[in-house]
């Protein structure tokens, strides 16, 4: 009983991790303040989700639809948006996130509104399905452990030392002749891509999604992550995904009303933040923190 | 190897630069002088790229480089310091030279894949890299985070990253501003071995005496627009530059 608790939130944490990895690589390693990176999740859930419930296409294929067509969006979204900066950038965004959700929400005889997108199949290769916990639990860790050895790999190649270039003063990586907007384009694509394969891990796992799902305070959280951890760390993120969901679990075996159970664990996160912020501003992990920049 | 020509560019309405015309020859060391306000970070935006003219004609060696970006403009061996340090304070001394150049590496797909030629140019650039840190003598901070660096030692990184881009033409925003005298005759002595070695400087600076030491050209911009153009010697006695920086109160002392 307790294993098999475990084991669907170490599912979960492995979902997050890979989501708070491929935010890093933007906003850890870019400088782009992505308030918007859950509706890739998104993106790639329904995607692939409706590719299997709809046509049957098997879930490798569907995965990798996701990541495609999330990744077709960040660059779609970075088009009108990798012109501006910081805050601004932070709020176009956020309004693609809502308008995202808004979309799957209306839009019913897709996505079936907000009654949401039920049976979804498990996922099966050469006849295994990984219909059980634990197998899905090893599936999810094989893609963390992916994600994971892909991101750190090109931010350490010449690639990444201009994508931080580039978070550190674009200007001055543009005087050196790198073509700024490009590698915006290229690391906001990267980033999408694998935020769409954790919302594929996602649809497939729960075998149901719902517009809810992939609200805008997903991506707080994921967000905050990316805090905790430490910007500009591929380990941080993994770390912070671990911390601020495992930190409220223990919560549960309280003899407390499930209501007071939401405001406590939305507290602890408060804190955790506020302690984070005061103590290690730049995250258990991090090299780098957003700070106000002087562009002339 | 730099022409420009009746170069206009308007902030709002206001004449920020208005008929503009100079040139800087190739191998030279010219200075850009003028007053505070005169025009001359706004003229190294426009050669640059930065910023958009709004009239005149800009040609490097030869060819017309209007409507270029940025980065099209560096590719092409111009570039730039600011008037201000801008390094990247979070990245190593070392990675901050190896950025100044392209690198095949930065390609996403050669990145992924990282085939053995271009773990081969990534060597042969660091030990390149490691000899310009060498020739300004700040070789053991290779390692250290930009930020770490003292003011002098952050000037000498810059200096040194422009070398790395291998641009020919050299534009340096008040180079010796706010060092020590020590550091100047280095930045001087660096200035002039570049020249040697074939580049073409055009600096802003306030400093006349460093001017009058290293520039065989001084160009005085007031109002947007050149007012003399001469040998350091010449500039200094000509009455436009004169007027221009003490104002034309004389004038009415002799004129009464």
């Amino acid at each position: 009983m307790i294993e098999a608790y475990l084991m669907h939130l170490l599912v979960l944490i492995g979902i997050y991790m890979i989501l708070a990895m491929s935010l890093n690589l933007a906003m850890g390693f870019t400088g782009l303040l992505n308030i918007g990176h859950v509706a890739f999740y998104g993106i790639g859930a329904y995607t692939s989700a409706l590719l299997a419930v709809n046509f049957g296409v098997p879930f490798w294929l569907g995965l990798i639809a996701g990541a495609l067509v999330a990744a077709l969006f960040g660059l779609l979204l970075a088009i009108p948006t990798l012109k501006l900066k910081g805050d601004y950038l932070a709020l176009a965004t956020l309004g693609f996130a809502i308008i995202f959700e808004a979309v799957m929400r209306n839009w019913v005889s897709l996505t079936n509104g907000s009654l949401g997108l039920p049976g979804i199949p498990k996922p099966a290769i050469f006849g295994f399905t990984f219909s059980s916990t634990f197998s899905y639990m090893i599936l999810v860790i094989i893609f963390v452990a992916l994600t994971y050895l892909f991101i750190r790999h090109i931010t350490q190649t010449p690639f990444g030392r201009v994508l931080k270039a580039i978070r550190e003063d674009e200007l001055v990586a543009k005087s050196l002749g790198k073509d700024t907007v490009k590698f915006k384009m290229i690391s906001l694509a990267i980033s999408a891509a694998f935020a769409g394969i954790a919302g594929s891990l996602y649809a497939h796992y729960v075998t149901f999604i719902a517009p809810s799902t992939f609200s805008v305070m997903e991506s707080i959280l994921i967000i905050s992550m990316l805090i905790v951890g430490g910007l500009g760390s591929v380990e941080g993120s993994i770390l912070g995904a671990l911390v601020l969901l495992l930190l409220p679990e223990p919560l549960r075996f309280l003899p407390l009303p499930i209501y007071a159970i939401g405001a406590l664990r939305q507290i602890i996160y408060a804190l955790l933040l506020t302690l984070i912020l005061i103590l290690r501003p730049s995250g258990l992990l991090g090299e780098f923190r957003f700070r106000r920049k002087q562009d002339a | 190897m730099l022409r420009i020509r009746h170069l206009e560019k308007r902030f709002a309405g206001i004449r920020a630069i208005q008929d503009c015309s100079f040139d800087v020859e190739d191998n030279s060391i010219t200075a850009l002088i003028g007053p505070n306000g005169a025009g001359k970070t706004t003229v190294f935006n426009l050669i640059t790229g930065f910023i958009r003219q709004d009239k005149g004609k800009m040609r490097y060696n030869g060819s017309s480089i209007i409507g270029m970006k940025p980065h099209a403009i560096t590719n092409l061996g111009i570039t730039r310091t600011f008037q201000l340090i801008r390094l990247f304070p979070k990245l190593t001394v070392l990675e901050n030279l190896l950025l100044a150049e392209h690198h095949s590496g930065e390609n996403l797909i050669n990145a992924i894949f990282r085939p053995q030629r271009v773990k081969r140019e990534e060597r042969k650039k660091r030990r390149r890299c490691m000899l310009l840190l060498k020739l300004v003598g700040i070789e053991d901070k290779a390692d250290s985070l930009a930020e770490n660096l003292s003011y002098g030692q952050q000037k000498l990184v810059e200096i040194a990253r422009v070398l790395a881009t291998k641009a020919d033409l050299i534009l340096l925003d008040e180079p010796v501003a706010g060092v020590n005298p020590k550091m100047r005759r280095h930045i001087k002595d660096v200035l002039k071995r570049l020249q040697k070695a074939g580049k073409t400087i055009l600096l802003i600076e306030h400093d006349m005496n460093f001017v009058m030491d290293v520039c065989e050209k001084v160009i005085v911009l007031d109002h947007g627009k050149e007012i003399a153009v001469g040998t350091p010697k010449q500039v200094m006695k000509d009455k436009r530059v004169l007027e221009a920086y003490l104002g034309n109160g004389s004038d009415g002392l002799v004129g009464t």
